[in-house]
């Protein structure tokens, strides 16, 4: 995934985005290992909100947060099912179109789902 | 460091002449040789570089083949004898010691009258030249027994041609994108030559050690094989892309020679339509640019929001769930679980009441207070502070749409400008190769073939590229997992140590190189800009001069444009002196300068103010100047006479047979 549109893009978006992706299509896969995966140093409040925020609603309940490690261990697998997303999609088509895709998937969300 | 003299011997044109280069002042630091076209200044330059390095690097049409001995010499000669050609140079370093270097080839005419060259067999130089060094030490000459070593030193061979140059080439460093040859002469000049063995010979040595392990699993054999694959497929792509690159470099040239005649031409309009182009070709490129920036602002305000967005839904339930358990009273809690779990540990209520038994009353109120306490109680700050972030994230998500409606405009904006202006270029393209001037139709066509070509090549080598960068990205990877197999056995420890100090030595003396050209880019941008401005007479027409990190030199016009392609051959040629004598400035070479034809396509106003300020152009310096009488005129010569501490002029006679010249002292 270092090529194409996420060249020269950190670790942790690629990241974020992936398990955007994965929550997005309730698809989770267990790891391996976890090369290149995101370190929880460098995540702001706001990133590790989200992740929260994803584990909670998967869990139903906000007690999943006194185990940090399922909590990014959720995250992982929903960022690891969101990378094979994001592969089919971005070396499925030319490169420029993955960046309008995502774009039109956002805009659709924000109108159905958001903006009422 | 400079020339005391310069002795030929049989050399070329020159059958016995010695120059005095001698200072009779210090700052009489100029020497002027003057000479008709053809009368032997170039081989003055030649003579200097085959007595340093066994080589004439400014041969021209008329010599190439033509033996470097004399021809009078020779027809002098009687059949069976023997004679010399003979180059002796001394210079003065900077502590006033003395080195004479003597280089001479012997040449023999055979019975039949033919030339032969006796070249000595010992000689490592080509031609068999022999070249003799002494240095002074106190009042003693000492031989030097390897002098090619010592003026590898003093002068090397590399960069002689930041020393020793023809003024008409300087503008070579201009031509199109010449980036390479400024980067390759601003390594030269900063010597990372040695760095870049040095990280060779350590990649030599990684590979050795990883092909030499004995005993490995098949998954690490497996490895192995693969990264030998990866390698050779790796060293096979950089060497087409280098060859890519000179081609690319070579339709640059091209396009840009064919382009140059369109501008100089006669033809109504076509000089006009010429520059027009140019213009918006750098306008386009321009545009170009600021849509990569603006998509690349674009993109990053999606990652931006997407996680958000595509987790909208969690981060909703998420505040669903928090406000429920507000509501009931759990966040903030009244008590911490932990505090309640102390009082019971301790057996004393914050009150100080004794709660140690287990059947008091007071004790079971704080058990029952302990039981009703959410797990959650201790980690309310968070779920506070998460209620929070959760919040703004929400409320921004309303930014979304307008922040991307504002980036599709801008883009939207250039690209209708980038298609208007493209839509001109055509029309351009199509007015010129529709001209009936068949001269205008030849230059345009030649210059469209070397454009295709350009771009074809421009298409390979990122394609090159891209494929270089994903397998060393792969070959990286690979190496990591050869290193966990290597790990999962303690008895390759000492290949494992030895792998991580190459790589680690590597890594060091590549940032040291990095480090290093950037400093001597930075160093000799500046330099340039100073000498540039310093010397140029419209000042006010020019903004900058940069050298960017591509290594192209950029000239900013007050316009805001690229100024480059608008200097006039004065000014080109004021920034390529400028560029020169940046580089010497910086490279910390103490060598004199000798240069051919400094003003040669200059006309009078630039030659004047060149010459006024030439002086101030590698101060401290001996320079040579090698000008014929219509670069040297009687306003030139006036500019430069207190600088000129010795002048010749060369005396020659054209006959059929070859040359005879002579460099006497120029009386005026």
């Amino acid at each position: 995934m270092e090529d194409g549109p996420f060249k020269g893009r950190e670790n942790k978006e690629l990241f974020l985005l992936a398990m955007g992706i994965g929550f997005h299509e309730r698809s989770q896969k267990k790891l391996k290992s976890k090369e290149g995966y995101v370190r929880t140093e460098y995540l702001s409040d706001e990133e590790k909100a989200i992740i929260k925020s994803i584990a909670i609603s998967k869990e139903g309940d906000l007690s999943i947060l006194l185990d940090k490690k399922k909590v990014y261990s959720i995250a992982e697998e929903y960022a690891a099912a969101g990378i094979k997303i994001l592969s089919e999609k971005v070396f499925g088509g030319e490169y420029g179109s993955y960046i309008k895709k995502l774009e039109s998937d956002l805009v659709q969300i924000y109108r159905e789902k958001i903006k009422k | 460091m400079y020339f005391d003299y310069i002795e030929l011997e049989n050399f070329r044109q020159y059958k016995n002449t010695k120059i005095d280069f001698s200072r009779p002042e210090k700052e009489k630091n100029f020497i002027v040789i003057q000479g008709a076209n053809g009368a032997g200044k170039t081989n003055i330059l030649n003579a200097v570089t085959w007595c340093l390095y066994g080589e004439e690097l400014h041969i021209g049409k008329k010599y190439p083949g033509l033996p470097v001995l004399n021809i009078d010499t020779f027809k002098e000669l009687g059949p069976g004898k023997n004679c010399e050609v003979k180059v002796e140079i001394r210079l003065v370093e900077k502590n006033d010691r003395k080195i004479v270097l003597k280089r001479t080839l012997n040449f023999r005419k055979t019975e039949k009258g033919d030339l032969q060259t006796i070249p000595d067999i010992q000689s490592p130089y080509s031609d068999g030249s022999t070249l003799i060094m002494m240095r002074q030490t106190g009042k003693e000459w000492v031989p030097v027994s390897d002098p090619r070593f010592i003026i590898n030193r003093l002068i090397p061979r590399s960069i002689q041609q930041f020393f020793f140059f023809d003024g008409e080439q300087l503008d070579e460093y201009f031509k199109g994108t010449a980036g390479k040859d400024i980067y390759e002469a601003i390594s030269k000049v900063s010597q990372i030559g040695l760095l870049e063995r040095v990280i060779e010979h350590l990649s030599k040595m990684e590979d050795s050690f990883i092909r030499n392990v004995k005993g490995l699993s098949s998954n690490a054999e497996e490895i192995r094989t693969r990264l030998e694959t990866y390698k050779t497929s790796l060293n096979s792509q950089r060497s087409e892309l280098t060859q890519k690159e000179d081609v690319k470099r070579e339709a640059e040239i091209k396009e840009e020679e064919f382009s140059s005649k369109l501008r100089k031409s006669s033809v109504s309009r076509i000089p006009e339509l010429e520059k027009q182009r140019n213009l918006l070709k750098e306008d386009l490129k321009k545009l170009e640019s600021q849509i990569d920036d603006f998509e690349s602002q674009r993109f990053d305000s999606l990652l931006k929001f997407a996680p958000i967005i595509f987790s909208h839904e969690a981060l909703s339930s998420s505040r669903d769930s928090i406000s429920v358990r507000e509501e009931a009273g759990e966040i903030p809690p009244d008590y911490k679980r932990h505090f309640i779990e102390q009082l019971i540990k301790k057996g004393k209520c914050i009150c100080g009441i004794d709660i140690s038994d287990e059947e008091d009353k007071y004790r079971k109120e704080v058990e029952r207070l302990l039981r009703d306490c959410s797990e959650i109680s201790e980690i309310s700050d968070e779920i506070i502070s998460l209620n929070v972030e959760i919040g703004s994230m929400i409320g921004r998500i309303k930014d979304f749409k307008e922040q991307q409606e504002r980036h599709g405009k801008n883009i939207k904006i250039l690209e209708e400008d980038r298609q208007q202006k493209s839509k001109l270029l055509k029309q351009i393209d199509e007015e010129i190769a529709g001209t009936d001037v068949e001269q205008i139709k030849q230059w345009e066509m030649k210059r469209l073939e070397w454009q295709k070509i350009k771009e074809g090549i421009i298409g390979d080598i990122g394609a090159i590229k891209k494929f270089i960068e994903r397998y060393e990205n792969i070959q990286r990877v690979s190496e990591s997992e050869l290193k966990r197999e290597l790990q999962k056995e303690g008895r390759y420890n000492r290949i494992l140590e030895k792998l991580e100090f190459c790589k680690e030595a590597k890594k060091a003396a590549s940032e040291i190189k990095d480090k290093i050209i950037a400093d001597v880019r930075r160093a000799i941008e500046e330099e340039t800009r100073k000498e540039f401005f310093g010397l140029i007479w419209k000042k006010q027409t020019y903004l900058d001069v940069k050298l960017d990190e591509d290594y192209n030199i950029s000239v900013l016009h007050q316009s805001g444009r690229e100024g480059i392609g608008t200097l006039s051959a004065g000014e080109r040629q004021v920034l390529a002196l400028s560029f020169m004598a940046a580089l010497n400035s910086v490279s910390g070479f103490d060598v004199p300068i000798m240069i051919d034809t400094p003003l040669g396509r200059l006309s009078s106003e630039p030659k004047k103010n060149i010459a006024e300020n030439l002086p101030n152009y590698l101060k401290g310096k001996q320079v040579s100047l090698l000008v014929t009488e219509e670069e040297y005129t009687p306003q030139v010569r006036e500019r430069l006479f207190e600088r000129v501490g010795r002048s010749y002029i060369i005396k020659f006679e054209e006959r059929e047979e070859g040359n005879l010249a002579e460099v006497v002292p120029f009386v005026e």
